[in-house]
């Protein structure tokens, strides 16, 4: 009658358990950079919300002049070459640019729109950015309407491969002005 | 015989491989779970916003309709791709053009329009001097011209209005506003045509034209798009491709099929562009009722 383990069957188990533990292990830096990656992607949805509804909030405020509003569409009236687009087309994809130098773009960029509409109807500012993400906004009139996009990610090169935070906003100004 | 207390290695082996072979089968289910979840989450806001417009047919006795288009996004300059989003538009019916002023501004009225019924128009500057003008200004919306005939939806850029004075802007009849040879203030909705835009309908516009708005919005999931084919017209920062309409009678029945082709899209680079993987029908909404 068999009473003991053998050394075979010892060293056997011992071998599965430890290709179990070594898998587990293995698995580790997976799952904390899939953490990582969870919270990046909360962290730039957050971001992109912040800033499309930011944007949107000021863009309806009833007391723009509607003549300020047509005039932030022409500025960007030699578009696609200028005007809110303008970071995008200036070589991005040809050298990716800092995430420093694209967040401090997408500042340049909402304080250009908030100037424009003629100040800042709700006192709203740029929301502070999580350090090193790269983000993108675009902000296109035309006619009475606005289409808001924003992009963020912690990978430059993969900006226009993340999801699109997309609204679009109606001009509620003052049509006498 | 001795009594087997163990297992043996090729059944352990046996064992691992078999868990092996179905994790690997699970792991794959799994996503090809969520990837249908998402089309199926889809297809189900489609079908809410169609069952949204053929409800309100019913309840409002108004026609009413859904309009299907990709919204386009220039990001970038020309060679780059613009980025798509799948929008459907619930539309009610809310009145005809009963007729058209195009002087000093394009101008659709509505001289029969029951002003308390559809949208609220804000009644904002009711100031005196405000009251003098012509009108009780509003904001800025879509106006969807309804096309029963050639089953389509287009839509214009406009201010609402609702016109106090409807003499002080020429009417198109000018008897309409004079009752036994004195001026008249009749409130009637008026649209005017937003100025620096080109829209579809915006030239189209003729009396008789049944007109509405949106009462029901959804955007597509960011890699979803209506119809098959990826939209690349774009000639200005923001676009519309019109992909598909959908009407309801005024009891609730609809004029032709209820359902739309949605696809799901892959970004292929960096770039954003997009390549279709699979296309679906959206579910149908029932329509027996």
């Amino acid at each position: 009658m068999k009473k003991a383990f053998t050394l075979l069957e010892v060293n056997l188990a011992m071998f599965v358990m430890a290709m179990g533990v070594l898998s587990m292990i293995a698995l580790y830096p997976l799952g904390f950079r899939e953490a990582d990656q969870s919270r990046e992607d909360v962290a730039a949805a957050a971001y992109c919300e912040s800033v499309m509804n930011s944007l949107a909030a000021a863009l309806t405020a009833t007391n723009i002049p509607w003549s300020r509003w047509q005039s932030l569409g022409n500025d960007q009236a030699t578009f696609p070459d200028k005007g809110w687009s303008d970071y995008f087309v200036d070589n991005y994809f040809a050298t990716p640019k800092s995430s420093s130098a694209m967040r401090g773009q997408v500042n340049s960029t909402f304080q250009q729109v908030i100037s424009g509409i003629g100040g800042n109807p709700y006192s709203v500012s740029a929301p502070s950015q999580p350090r090193g993400l790269a983000c993108g906004l675009v902000v296109a009139f035309t006619g009475t309407r606005c289409a808001i996009g924003v992009r963020a990610t912690r990978r430059p090169a993969m900006l226009l491969a993340q999801p699109l935070f997309f609204t679009e906003v109606n001009f509620q100004g003052d049509l006498d002005k | 015989m001795m009594k087997r207390q163990a297992f043996t290695l090729l059944e352990l082996l046996m064992v691992v491989a078999v868990m092996g072979l179905l994790g690997t089968v699970s792991t794959a289910g799994y996503y090809a779970a969520v990837s249908s979840m998402e089309v199926r989450g889809a297809k189900e806001s489609v079908a809410s916003v169609i069952q949204a417009a053929q409800q309100r047919a019913a309840t409002d006795h108004v026609p009413t309709g859904v309009y299907f288009y990709n919204q386009l996004l220039r990001e970038g300059s020309v060679s780059h791709n613009a980025s798509v989003v799948g929008v459907a538009v619930a539309v009610r019916a809310g009145g005809r053009v009963s007729c058209v002023i195009d002087k000093g501004g394009k101008y659709l009225v509505d001289e029969f329009s029951d002003l308390d019924r559809g949208r609220k128009v804000q009644r904002r500057n009711m100031s005196a001097q405000d009251r003098s003008d012509l009108n009780n200004r509003s904001s800025s919306m879509r106006l969807y011209r309804i096309d029963t005939t050639n089953k389509k939806i287009e839509v214009s850029e406009v201010f609402d209005y609702v016109v106090e004075r409807i003499d002080n802007i020429d009417t198109c009849d000018e008897s309409f506003a004079t009752v036994g040879g004195a001026t008249t203030n009749i409130a009637s909705y008026a649209y005017q045509i937003a100025d620096g835009t080109s829209n579809s309908a915006d030239s189209k516009w003729r009396a008789g034209d049944l007109y509405g708005y949106e009462i029901a919005v959804i955007q597509l999931p960011h890699n979803m798009i209506f119809g098959k084919t990826i939209p690349t017209s774009l000639n200005s920062p923001i676009a519309d491709e019109p992909v598909k309409s959908v009407f309801f009678r005024t009891d609730g029945s609809p004029r032709g099929s209820t359902s739309v082709s949605l696809s799901t899209c892959r970004t292929t680079g960096a770039n954003g562009a997009l390549s279709v993987i699979s296309t679906y029908q959206s579910d149908q909404v029932d329509t027996s009722n």
